[in-house]
């Protein structure tokens, strides 16, 4: 009796939830970014926000667990830079995948609360649509000329979707996976283009967007 | 026989509950089921309340001088009459003729170009624009939360304090789509209550025979957007849907507006550029190039044919609506000062 108990305490507790913590650093040359404070000399980064959603945590290429939450992470309040994942102790997980955006379903189900609230102002008001990514800065010129820069990405449906699905290795430190995200290619893509505002759904936003496959890389532990 | 009404009475109960249609609003039988979820935003009495009284405060513009009402007057069915363009804070001119509001839970799309796609997000779109409130969201949520005048309302209506900005985009959208208007001349003939006159009926053929392929009913538009040939204002130089979609087949194309209470929502157009009907009949038959095979053939009705179609258009006026008490300032609301 006693010994059929244990069993069925011990399965329980194999499926008893934990948390993982998932931190996200922004990054330049490897280096952390200081919000409001000059870095290579040259840029200053103001804001760097984005919507996480549609997570799903891998298992040689098979989901083995599905979240339907959608996240905004700011990277420039300390407070909102984390998302927790409620997991089963035992399941093995070798990756995770997520979407950088809010699809457009999520847009036609009607207004929604939480990180969804427009008050975040992560929502476009001149036609409906959430702003998957906002990145805002100045870059100085020639020594002395600044120049702001400010990326609204956005646009859930063809010809300007610029949600982008992004996978990488699931490697913790105990119950955090700390995740670096390199901003090199996309200021990299303003000296390449001269182009310093996107602020609607449009082929150069597509073109941004393709960068964001480049810039989540995990910390290895 | 009590077995199969027992039956009957157990689908009646399933299905009434499956689709969950408030009571508060009610439409004819010949009407199809809206388009909105109100499932997702179920409707009361103190929500519509809350909505109507926002609807009504001039605290969502910029400088508290621009309320949503200002440019959709329910005495012509919410629409912004004699003005080609509305105007907004500082005396700024926008760049389209304020639609009418009704039977807004039946539309997919909102706006002339479509912009909005869902109603709960449609009073974002004034509160932000630069010519219209010139506010944002945030600001706008500041400004109600400590506002004495809500504070009952948005317990009552969400047993809570503050209001978020899911709760304050619901409560308008309530209001909104409360606004029903379903009881003109010709829905009362369609119930069998009344009979078109002769001219009206006369008018009615007509009207089936060279506008009802897009202004459809039983709302009078089918919802769609159209390109009708209107030269392009160089000063406004509006493309309409293609403006949102970039897409060069929707290039001056604009949303289909609804022909119920047109005699109240004059000018006409997107850009109000017709003051009367009888200059858009006239548009119609002298200003199409009959590229879009639903729009009617060029100089074929006669003057006596476009007096027949005006005396069926003002069988769609609905003057209960736009005389509503319901849907009118609610003055008991405003009397007590702002802190």
């Amino acid at each position: 009796m006693y010994f059929r108990l244990c069993v069925l305490f011990c399965w329980f507790f194999s499926f008893a939830r934990a948390q993982t913590t998932i931190e996200f650093i922004p990054t330049f040359q490897h280096k952390t970014v200081t919000f409001n404070q000059v870095f290579s000399d040259s840029i200053q980064l103001h804001a760097f926000s984005f919507y996480v959603g549609q997570i799903e945590l891998l298992h040689k290429d098979k989901v083995v667990k599905r979240y339907d939450t959608y996240h905004l992470l700011t990277l420039n309040d300390s407070s909102k830079t984390t998302i927790t994942l409620n997991q089963c102790n035992n399941q093995a997980v070798d990756a995770i995948r997520m979407l950088i955006g809010v699809d457009s379903a999520t847009v036609e189900h009607g207004v929604l609360a939480g990180d969804l609230d427009p008050m975040n102002g992560h929502f476009w008001t001149w036609q409906s649509g959430y702003i998957h990514l906002k990145m805002e800065g100045e870059i100085i010129r020639n020594q002395s000329e600044k120049k702001s820069f400010a990326y609204h990405i956005g646009g859930a449906t063809a010809p300007t979707n610029t949600l982008q699905t992004v996978t990488f290795p699931f490697v913790k430190r105990g119950n955090k996976l700390v995740v670096e995200l390199t901003i090199d290619p996309l200021l990299n893509w303003i000296a390449a283009t001269n182009d310093y505002e996107i602020m609607s759904p449009s082929p150069a936003a597509v073109a941004f967007s393709g960068l964001f496959q480049q810039l989540f890389k995990p910390i290895m532990p | 026989m009590k077995k199969e009404l027992l039956w009957i009475f157990f689908v009646v109960v399933i299905s009434l509950s499956y689709f969950k249609i408030p009571a508060l609003i009610s439409y004819p039988n010949y009407w199809p089921k809206p388009v909105y979820n109100f499932n997702n935003n179920p409707i009361t009495a103190d929500k519509i309340l809350l909505g109507k009284v926002l609807f009504y405060d001039p605290i969502l513009s910029q400088d508290s001088t621009i309320s949503c009402a200002s440019c959709h007057s329910s005495y012509v069915a919410f629409t912004h009459v004699d003005h080609p363009t509305s105007h907004g804070i500082n005396d700024a001119i926008g760049n389209r003729n304020a639609p009418a509001l009704f039977n807004l839970a039946w539309q997919k799309k909102f706006m002339w170009d479509g912009a909005i796609s869902h109603l709960d997000f449609q009073v974002l779109a004034p509160i932000a624009n630069k010519t219209e409130m010139g506010s944002d969201l945030k600001t706008v949520l500041q400004r109600v939360n400590k506002n004495k005048r809500y504070h009952e309302l948005i317990v009552k209506a969400y047993k809570t304090e503050q209001l978020s900005g899911e709760q304050l985009l619901k409560a308008m959208a309530q209001f909104l789509l409360s606004l029903i208007s379903a009881d003109s001349k010709y829905d009362r003939v369609r119930a069998g209550k009344e009979q078109f006159t002769e001219q009206e009926a006369t008018g009615y053929a007509l009207f089936n025979e060279n506008c009802a392929s897009c202004h459809t009913e039983p709302f009078f538009t089918n919802h769609d957007f159209a390109k009708n040939d209107l030269p392009i204002d160089p000063n406004l130089n509006d493309l309409g849907r293609y403006e949102i979609t970039k897409n060069k087949k929707d290039s001056l194309h604009f949303k289909v507006p609804s022909l119920r209470n047109i005699a109240f929502t004059y000018p006409y157009m997107h850009d109000g550029r017709f003051k009367k009907l009888a200059d858009v009949l006239n548009h119609y038959q002298t200003g199409v190039s009959n590229g879009d095979a639903r729009l009617p053939a060029k100089n074929h009705l006669t003057s006596r044919d476009k007096i027949d179609i005006i005396a069926f258009l003002m069988c769609l006026s609905d003057n209960g609506f736009v005389q509503n008490k319901a849907f009118q300032f609610p003055i008991n609301n405003f009397k007590q000062q702002n802190p």
